[in-house]
């Protein structure tokens, strides 16, 4: 075989068409191969979702705030500063001032007192005594 | 679940639109090629779709048709040269639908046709790849240089060992 008669064949080789149940079961099996990936795509986001939602349910709120208080000195440029876990108050409630009770003191009733006063005088003694 | 599917496909009706036109449109030519190369209906058909998917997943965005079809025939012919290196040997010759004409000559057609594709089918890869593109699929030595990522006298080498080799089988196949 020359050639050329190798190069007519080839031509009709072109030209013969390919069976068309050939191109459908390619389009049908592609569709399903496609519609597939899609459904796992928009599984694997709802669930990647969800993670993000219960990590951060889970988190305590201190480290939250402290991540977020680094996070916003990083972005100034400034050195995080540790956040300071400020407990949280009680509500203000109206409460009337409490009476404080003094108790009075007894008074001493037996001991007398002596109050004694020098004057210039050294053998001059004022000497004053309560009963 | 599948309402937020619904909604995913919705907004891209007019991707998946063009994406169908690409496929109707060079389909064919892919699935000959292909066809051609592996000499197997069913691997044929695998490669097709895999080229297709890859397709879908990299998006039309070509500057031109001819991108988009050098691009789609590049992936399919190494996902061949890729398949038939591990693959089984060609044993299913391509029968492809032959056109009708008078019975004795169509019989001795098609009797050279199938020396000539198992001759083709003993050859490596990458020469019956050239051999499928340049010589079946008629395209242009620079296109095949550039769908084999090779430059054009590497091709019109191949070509020539090829056509060289082929005669060979054919002496062979005659005497």
């Amino acid at each position: 075989m020359t050639d050329n008669q190798i190069r007519d064949l080839f031509r009709e080789m072109r030209e013969e068409p390919v069976p068309p149940d050939s191109l459908a079961l390619i389009r049908m099996k592609l569709e399903d191969r496609i519609r597939s990936r899609a459904r796992w795509k928009v599984a694997a986001r709802v669930t990647a979702a969800a993670m993000v939602m219960l990590i951060a349910l889970l988190l305590p709120h201190g480290a939250v705030t402290h991540k977020a208080a680094a996070t916003k000195a990083l972005a100034m440029g400034q050195p995080a500063k540790p956040s300071v876990d400020v407990p949280e108050t009680a509500p203000l409630v109206a409460v009337r001032p409490a009476i404080q009770k003094t108790r009075r003191r007894p008074r001493a009733s037996s001991a007398p007192v002596e109050i004694r006063i020098e004057t210039a005088d050294p053998d001059v003694v004022i000497l004053l005594v309560s009963q | 679940m599948q309402a937020a599917t619904a909604l995913i496909f919705e907004g891209t009706r007019a991707a998946d639109d063009a994406f169908d036109r690409v496929v109707r449109d060079r389909g064919v030519q892919l699935l000959r090629i292909a066809w051609r190369i592996l000499g197997n209906r069913a691997d044929a058909e695998d490669v097709v779709q895999d080229v297709f998917l890859r397709l879908h997943r990299h998006g039309l965005d070509f500057p031109n048709e001819a991108a988009l079809g050098a691009w789609l025939c590049r992936v399919a012919v190494n996902r061949c040269i890729d398949r038939s290196r591990r693959a089984r040997p060609i044993g299913e010759l391509p029968e492809l639908i032959a056109a009708n004409s008078s019975a004795e000559a169509a019989m001795l057609r098609e009797e050279q046709k199938r020396i000539l594709t198992q001759a083709l089918a003993a050859l490596p890869a990458r020469e019956r790849a050239a051999i499928v593109l340049r010589e079946i699929e008629g395209l242009p030595t620079a296109d095949v240089a550039a769908i084999l990522g090779s430059s054009k006298s590497t091709v019109r080498s191949q070509i020539s060992k090829a056509m060289t080799k082929l005669r060979a089988i054919l002496a062979k196949e005659g005497e």
